[in-house]
């Protein structure tokens, strides 16, 4: 069953995320002025690119309609826990970057990321986040004088 | 005239090759070569960091080591791109199109060697240019205003489009969203911020790294997590196959020559940034490839053309800044700035006035690349090694790498949560079989194609022919044409073939009736 | 009641020392440019010359975006102890608040002014193939052949745009706003004659005045600049009070100590008043000024009451 979805997502999928682009753009360079060919506004440019780009969509989804279905491979099961976590440690490293400083900032970024493949376990994680610390310290902040504060509690 | 050029530049040895100025010229060569190696940190984020050193040297060395930093950085800038999919810059996401393919064929070495030998090919080449055609140079890009650049744009675009493998409708609606993306911000004709919600830092443009690193580092993660155990391919690399061969050499000269031209074209043009010449080298050595099916997996030339391109432009754009005072780009504006700040004023008169300068530099380009090549050869061994860490290791240390640099571009921390936004999207996209290089072409491209088209018509109160009636822009726009032309006439030839053969496939019985052909 | 003494007694010490030894660490001045801007340069200059002064150094941190608006915003918020600093200029506190709305900081509100450091004119240049020779030519050019001429500038709402809007309503010509990325950007056009007129900075338009393929024809300040003695200013061409020069000053967050405060101002004065500093502005065009704090938000108000009246008389405005 997931099988069949996954082959009709990634056929249709792709026309219709092109398409609902498309659509938003033209809405949204709506909102300023348009103007006309030679006397272009700021709207122009991305009305024409929304409407280019729903078209397209609409093409993308009839060439699906009407191509075979490709061959049956097996989509690849979703990585729930590795996609988490890296998407959480840049969250991590901005968050902690502005209210806890560099250092806080790296550990989270290194070590949340690496909790994410099953094979880390949380030994080897610190050990590589400790590791990048130090490259960070030694290399970013202190050779390339980076405008990081270390460890910034309360500060802006 | 020759001869006296000749002169200067043995003259210009003479400075280069003195002790305390090849000692900084090596430094910053190294300095840029690490840089640009870590992905997000390019030459604009090293030379801003040490400018400051700068201020208590003397004006030669100074400008010695921040030159040494901004062409080294091009060397290190391959590197990730071919080895690990992630373009330390943006001008080498082409690169990771077919270099990173070869890596997983177990060729990563190759792939380095031969751009190192495309590199100093193409400075080589890029600094002869400079010493001997500069006025020509300028000369000609005086002759390019709004209406030309528009048109040369427009081509561009057309071809990168049209370049990226799988289906054209895909290359083409990826390259509109790239389009689309670049609007983001203020609009430099009316002054209007567009789709930027109220964000203050979006109203000065999505930033290039971010979007490079995003798409090309963060997605490859995405879709990489607990599916891949080493980058490379699991075969132990000989340091033989780190040379390239003979046949392989040949195979690359071409492209190599091509990719210098367009990459010196393109750098006398003040405004042109890297990241379009190294696009349309590579679609330009598309379309002229006799096997074009082969970019994309691995084709020695995708990698040839657009590095020499890259190195050819780092060194020839020197030219426009130093002879006219206008920088042909952020970095190059740097630059200038440091040679205001040393009291030197960059203009015609910096030959006459500050020869020793100028011919230092030229000099040191050449002392520089040698040393860049002796440098690199020897750490592609290392570098190749660093394939055999494990994906589960590499990855975390990367993201470092990547949400580092990208806050030291300006200082923001929230250009990292740009970064993350667009490695999803670019999950997204890749999931959908949709190529995702074509996104900066687009993104850079747009903005200028837009802005251009625009002032043109202000120059010309409204009038649209002007586009056709200035000569330069009109041989474009000429190209343009056929370009569409020849896409429809392929695709149509391509659709009819198809139908035959799914006739002929589906009516064999009526070839058996007699009377019937 | 013991630790209450010992809690209060280590309060106090630490208020003494920090404003007793002033400054303690080095001190932040943000610079809402990118580096190697004009703005840049001048901050690095006059940083140096403070740093020695004072013994510490004061670090450069850069923080561009929406023309200076972020980086004005930041220091707008930081904790108002002495250590951090905004390089503010005329486009920070002087144009923005009147010309976007939604501003994230108060330009008068928010800030604590220390010195006015610096202003710098502009040269009116053109190019070489336009048939005029001084600011009076110009302008009957212009109201000979009124549309046909048109200006270059940075964008929409920079100085630029508003030093042309400003020209253009005191004579009363006709001439078409053509925006750039960057005045670098238009002198190209600039030389090959598309564009008519340009209001450039002085330092990068010298290599160009030098070899001839422009021409300046006015200055923008009240004074003719050292850098070029024989371009009269655009008030003596024919157009009496014409004033438009760029200002930069640094402000510290409302609520800094005014001790701290007067005490950054002598060091800057002093700074200011050294051959050496003056030798560097001038070679960027710039001339030293020195005011007292009040001197300075007199200035700043005057200034932008000036350009409220061109961006309304203009009709400029940015969404």
């Amino acid at each position: 069953m997931s099988a069949v979805w996954g082959k009709r997502i990634k056929n249709y999928g792709g026309g219709v995320l092109m398409l609902l682009l498309g659509i938003g753009a033209v809405v949204q360079g709506q909102t300023y002025a348009i103007g006309s060919l030679s006397r272009m506004g700021p709207g122009f440019f991305p009305v024409a690119l929304g409407t280019i780009l729903a078209l397209i969509g609409v093409g993308l989804l009839v060439t699906a309609w009407f191509s075979e279905p490709p061959e049956e491979t097996k989509p690849l099961p979703p990585e729930w826990r590795g996609w988490i976590c890296i998407v959480l440690s840049l969250v991590a490293f901005v968050v902690l970057g502005k209210y806890g400083g560099l250092v806080p900032a790296t550990f989270a970024v290194v070590f949340i990321s690496a909790m994410g493949e099953r094979k880390n376990n949380w030994k080897s994680a610190a050990i590589l986040s400790v590791g990048m610390v130090i490259v960070c310290v030694s290399v970013f902040w202190w050779a390339l004088q980076l405008q990081f504060p270390l460890f910034a509690w309360g500060q802006s | 005239m020759i001869g006296q050029s000749l002169n200067d530049l043995w003259y210009g040895f003479g400075i280069a090759l003195q002790p305390h100025n090849l000692m900084w010229s090596f430094f910053g060569v190294l300095v840029g070569n690490l840089i640009g190696v870590l992905p997000g940190m390019g030459a604009l984020t090293a030379i801003s960091m040490l400018l400051p050193l700068t201020y208590t040297m003397h004006p030669v060395p100074a400008i010695l080591m921040l030159a040494g930093i901004f062409y080294g950085s091009q060397y290190g800038g391959a590197i990730g791109a071919i080895l690990l999919n992630m373009p330390s810059h943006p001008p080498h996401a082409v690169t990771c199109l077919d270099g990173y393919p070869m890596t997983k064929a177990g060729k990563g070495g190759t792939a380095l060697g031969i751009t190192m030998i495309a590199s100093f090919f193409a400075a080589s080449f890029g600094i002869m240019v400079m010493i001997f055609a500069s006025p020509l140079l300028v000369q000609i890009a005086f002759k390019f205003g709004p209406t030309e650049i528009f048109s040369i744009m427009l081509l561009g675009l057309l071809a990168g489009a049209t370049m990226a493998r799988g289906s054209p409708l895909k290359g083409v609606a990826i390259t509109v969203v790239g389009l689309l993306i670049g609007i983001v911000g203020t609009d430099v004709n009316s002054g209007v911020q567009r789709f930027t919600y109220g964000i203050p830092e979006l109203s000065d443009k999505v930033e290039l790294v971010a979007l490079a690193l995003g798409m090309f580092g963060v997605a490859d993660f995405l879709r990489s997590v607990n599916r891949t155990q080493f980058v490379g391919s699991e075969t132990k690399v000989r340091l033989r196959d780190m040379r390239p061969s003979k046949a392989e050499l040949k195979q690359a000269f071409f492209p190599m020559v091509r990719g210098t031209l367009i990459g010196t074209l393109f750098g006398a043009m003040p405004g042109t940034g890297p990241t379009i010449t190294t696009f349309i080298a590579y679609a330009f050595e598309r379309r002229v490839s006799k096997t074009p099916e082969r970019f994309g997996h691995g084709a020695l030339e995708g990698v040839a053309a657009p590095e020499a391109a890259s190195h050819s432009k780092t060194q020839v754009d020197f030219i426009p800044t130093m002879s006219l005072g206008i920088p042909g780009d952020a970095v190059m504006a740097l630059i200038l700035g440091a040679l205001l700040i040393q009291g030197i004023q960059p203009g015609p008169q910096l030959i006459t006035e500050h020869a020793d300068l100028f011919w230092g530099l030229i000099a040191s380009f050449w002392v520089g690349n040698i040393l860049l090549v002796i440098l690199n050869v020897p750490l592609i061994g290392l570098w190749v090694k660093l394939l055999q860490v494990p994906f589960r290791y590499m990855y975390p240390a990367a993201l470092f790498f990547i949400a580092v640099g990208v806050y030291s571009t300006n200082n923001s921390l929230f250009e990292i949560y740009e970064v993350l936004l667009f490695g999803v999207a670019g999950a997204i996209l890749l999931a959908l079989d949709f190529p995702v290089a074509p996104i900066l072409l687009g993104y850079v491209l747009g903005p200028l194609v837009e802005e251009n088209f625009r002032r043109a018509l202000l120059l010309s109160r409204g009038d649209l022919t002007v586009f056709v009636t200035r000569p330069i822009s009109a041989a474009f726009i000429g190209l343009c044409t056929l370009l569409i032309l020849a896409q429809i006439f392929f695709a149509v030839r391509a659709t009819m073939r198809k139908r035959r053969e799914g006739l002929d496939a589906a009516a064999p019985p009526l070839s058996n009736v007699p009377g019937i052909e | 009641m013991k630790w209450l003494a010992c809690v209060l007694c280590t309060l106090i010490v630490t208020v003494a020392q920090a404003q007793a030894v002033y400054p303690a660490k080095p001190i932040r001045l943000v610079v809402p440019f990118p580096p190697a801007g004009a703005t840049d340069i001048l901050s690095r200059d006059l940083m140096q010359g403070l740093s020695a002064r004072l013994g510490r150094q004061v670090i450069i941190d850069n923080r561009p975006g929406a023309a200076g608006a972020i980086g004005s915003e930041i220091v707008a918020k930081a904790a108002p102890d002495g250590y951090t600093l905004l390089m503010a200029t005329t486009s920070t506190h002087s144009v923005e608040p009147t010309i976007t709305p939604n501003l994230p900081y108060d330009a008068v509100k928010d800030f604590a002014p220390v010195c006015l450091v610096a202003t710098s004119p502009n040269v009116l240049v053109v190019p070489v193939t336009l048939p005029v020779n001084s600011v009076k030519d110009l302008i009957a050019l212009a109201k000979a052949k009124p549309g046909t001429l048109n200006y270059g500038s940075a964008g929409t709402g920079g100085i630029v745009h508003l030093t042309s809007e400003m020209f253009r309503f005191r004579t009363g010509i006709d001439i078409v706003h053509v925006p750039y990325k960057g005045t670098q950007l238009v002198v190209p056009d600039l030389i090959s004659g598309q564009i008519s007129m340009l209001f450039d900075n002085i330092v990068s338009a010298q290599p160009n005045l030098k070899t001839g393929k422009l021409k300046a024809i006015g200055i923008t300040g009240l004074k003719r600049s050292p850098l070029m003695p024989d371009v009269p200013t655009i008030a003596e061409s024919g157009v009496p009070g014409f004033e438009a020069s760029t200002w930069f000053g640094v402000y510290a967050p409302r609520g800094t100590p005014p001790a701290i405060i007067d005490k950054l101002n002598r060091e800057l004065v002093a700074v200011l008043q050294s051959a050496d500093m003056r030798a560097r502005l001038a070679n960027l065009g710039a001339d030293p000024v020195g005011t007292t704090p009040e001197g300075m938000a007199k200035t700043v108000a005057a200034e932008t009451a000036k350009w409220a009246k061109v961006i309304h008389d203009a009709n400029v405005k940015v969404e």
